[in-house]
């Protein structure tokens, strides 16, 4: 559990929506149920998948002030020895229920007496409190209760709920409870920020989410008189939109998590890359929007990133070469106020100096990176989408890494709208001779996930790039220095068709207009309103005085990736209707991880079993 | 079903019987890929058993690429040749594997025969 003191002062910052509120409302709620249980000192057991959640709400000197002296992640085996008051933290998952009752039983048989609490995140179900029965420990929780943590901010306009494998679970496992927290999530933030007149979305999972939501709240009369701080929520599907994720990022954040990968908003850097003035500490680095440099570069398409970095340094270094002229003290003052701020700006300065020469050294030595992107601009311009694509042979002929090549085989089908029998057939040939059997499964998880499949109907995506003007040729090569016209610039030429879909929806009436367009991509399109409690305006813009800007939550339902939101923070700098924009998802991902989620299927856990029907 | 319970099984002849179940199943459910690739792999297998027999290396769960790779590695051309033939590996990826085989193995010998 790291720091959290840099959250509180950012969470508040640049958006219109406060969304530190929400923050400190889960915190309390999770405090107060730490608090709740009995004993003066205590042992905080969690369920393994809660981790980044926890760590985004709480720092541990909080968890510490009310108790907790020892921390564990939750396995199926007994708990090492610990304080009497043993806290449990899971989500409402049999397989949890298992470790809890090996744990309890372990300590029953020593004969040691302690006292156990649980807490459901989000929902207790009856499944698992039968489970528990079925298990013979039920008795032994004394306090069994729930704890609302679905949706926690990873920065001042993103929310998140961490669970980055909701994709595959509602595509592949057909298993829809992500869907449900999701729906459970959108209902806590309208209990904070009021309810949310519009909502709009596209895709069977969005509906769902949608329905759950509507449901719950006819189910729920005790809403909060409270103004409606949001005024549209527009629910995206990943599954209508994924040929994103199979583009590498160009963004600089974006680029950072295809690279070295960010996890709850931390990464790791690279051993060479730790600052000397480092040595012993972890090599951890927080990315979010408190570090102010960091804020104006991370949306940046990279090859700006660099130039921006020499102008910021060279401003930084006449900042301090203002102390020669400091000659009163007064002056002196005035500057040595600065001096903090301008060290941790150095800092930041050279550590981001040091990661983005990194990358461009990556970039440029590697041949492969450049020949990669090229690969993925002509399928994205639909160039010989249909044919075997040379360089995929060359890859699978190098064993290259198979996730890189099933990434560039499941765009080539998403641009073609399937793969023709025969080509299909050639590259699962390919993939299982070379990579192994055992990849047939992967192969048909593909298949069920729309990723990667053989042709059926006509292909849509020619239509699609046209009508919702997916590439642009201006983009194409950036232009160092200047600055983008469109949202197209954070895949270098390709704009997100998510984010242009959220273009489109956030017009009010758009499901009609564009309905031809909709048509093509899978999944219900939906528009609904929902009714404010009797007495209540939107805030302030209703009324023209306050100058407030709608405010437009998009909902990305099964992940998105960093660049989908520079995109959207572009939309937002844009906008000339003044629209502003929040994000939220169900994890952060990448074309990587979202293929690694959906090929994991050897693993015992996982339920949904592929195979002939 | 039966793909999983193959992997799961330690040893080849369990392996060989799930899978020839899961190539009955592709069978009948006209998925005809998906019943060759598992025969494939059924016969894969049995070479594999071969090939451990005689050269007392360890190549059950290898890909079939790198089963050929190892052959080669092992300077065992004609087999190899004979792999080929028999699971129509395309010649471009063949070369990649042989030239790589036999770079590995400082075969320069062969490779200048080509």
């Amino acid at each position: 559990f790291l720091s959290l003191s840099l959250m509180t002062s950012f969470l508040s910052s640049s958006s219109g929506v406060n969304l530190a509120l929400l923050r400190d409302f889960i915190r309390e709620d999770l405090l107060l149920s730490i608090s709740s249980a009995a004993g003066r000192t205590k042992a905080l057991v969690f369920d393994k998948s809660l981790i980044g959640l926890l760590q985004l709400v709480v720092e541990f000197s909080a968890l510490k002030e009310r108790g907790v002296e020892k921390m564990f992640p939750l396995e199926n085996k007994p708990l090492p020895q610990c304080p009497n008051s043993v806290i449990y933290f899971v989500r409402p998952d049999i397989s949890q229920m298992q470790s809890i009752a090996t744990q309890i039983k372990a300590h029953n048989k020593q004969g040691l007496e302690k006292e156990y609490s649980l807490f459901f995140v989000p929902r207790k179900t009856t499944i698992c409190e039968q489970a528990l029965k079925e298990f013979g420990v039920f008795a032994d929780i004394q306090n069994m209760s729930e704890c609302h943590i679905c949706l926690v901010p990873l920065d001042s306009d993103v929310l998140s709920m961490e669970s980055p494998g909701a994709f595959a679970s509602c595509y592949l496992h057909n298993d829809k409870t992500p869907l449900f927290y999701a729906a459970h999530a959108l209902m806590q933030l309208q209990i904070v920020f009021g309810v949310i007149p519009r909502i709009v979305g596209k895709g069977e999972m969005a509906q769902h989410v949608a329905d759950n939501m509507l449901r719950m709240r006819r189910e729920q009369s005790d809403i909060p008189l409270v103004s409606p701080e949001i005024d549209t929520v527009i629910l995206i599907d990943r599954g209508t939109d994924l040929i994103t994720p199979m583009c590498t990022q160009l963004s600089y954040e974006g680029l950072i998590d295809e690279l070295f990968s960010i996890k709850h908003n931390f990464m790791e850097l690279p051993p060479k890359l730790i600052p000397a003035s480092h040595t012993g500490k972890t090599p951890k680095i927080e990315l979010n929007s408190g570090d102010k440099l960091y804020e104006q570069i991370r949306d940046l398409h990279f090859a700006d990133v660099l130039g921006l970095l020499g102008t910021k340094a060279k401003n930084l270094s006449s900042e301090y070469d203002e102390r020669h002229k400091a000659k009163t003290i007064a002056q002196i003052k005035q500057f040595t106020a600065k001096l903090k701020r301008m060290q941790e700006e150095q800092n930041s300065l050279q550590i981001h100096t040091n990661l983005a020469t990194e990358i461009l050294d990556i970039s440029n030595k590697n041949p492969k990176f450049t020949s990669n992107l090229q690969m993925e601009q002509n399928f994205l311009f639909g160039q010989d989408t249909d044919k075997s694509s040379e360089y995929i042979e060359d890859c699978i002929c190098q064993k290259e890494s198979l996730f890189k090549v099933m990434r560039l085989m499941c765009l080539q089908s998403l641009t073609n709208g399937g793969f023709k029998p025969k080509l299909y057939d050639f590259y699962r040939r390919e993939l299982i001779q070379t990579y192994g059997f055992d990849k047939a499964l992967t192969i048909e998880n593909l298949a069920k996930a729309g990723l990667m499949k053989q042709q059926a109907g006509k292909n849509a995506y020619p239509y699609l790039l046209k009508s919702l003007n997916l590439v642009s040729e201006e983009e194409e090569q950036p232009q160092t220095g200047g600055s983008p016209k469109d949202i197209s610039y954070v895949y270098s030429g390709y704009a997100p068709l998510s984010v242009r879909l959220v273009q489109e929806l956030v017009q009010p009436g758009s499901t009609r207009s564009m309905e031809e367009v909709f048509k093509l991509i899978p999944g219900p399109t939906f528009e609904k309103q929902q009714k404010l409690p009797p007495g209540l305006k939107p805030k302030g813009f209703s009324d023209g005085k306050s100058g407030r800007q709608p405010v437009t939550l998009v909902f990305f339902v099964g992940g998105c990736t960093f660049a989908e939101i520079a995109a959207i923070r572009f939309l937002k700098q844009q906008s000339f209707a003044g629209n502003d924009y929040v994000v939220a998802t169900t994890g952060m991902i990448n074309g990587r991880t979202l293929l690694e989620s959906v090929s994991k299927q050897l693993d015992p856990r996982v339920g949904g079993i592929p195979g002939p029907e | 079903l039966h793909i999983e319970s193959a992997y799961s099984a330690q040893h080849p002849d369990d392996q060989s019987f799930a899978l020839r179940k899961a190539s009955k199943c592709y069978q009948d459910a006209r998925d005809t890929f998906m019943a060759k690739a598992t025969d494939e792999q059924l016969s894969l297998i049995a070479l594999q058993k071969q090939l451990e027999d005689k050269l007392k290396k360890p190549f059950l769960n290898m890909s079939l690429g790198d089963t050929l790779y190892q052959c080669l590695l092992n300077n065992d051309i004609s087999r190899a040749n004979q792999i080929k033939k028999e699971y129509k590996i395309p010649d471009k990826r063949f070369w990649w594997i042989k030239v790589k085989a036999l770079a590995d193995s400082r075969n320069w010998d062969e490779l200048e025969k080509f």
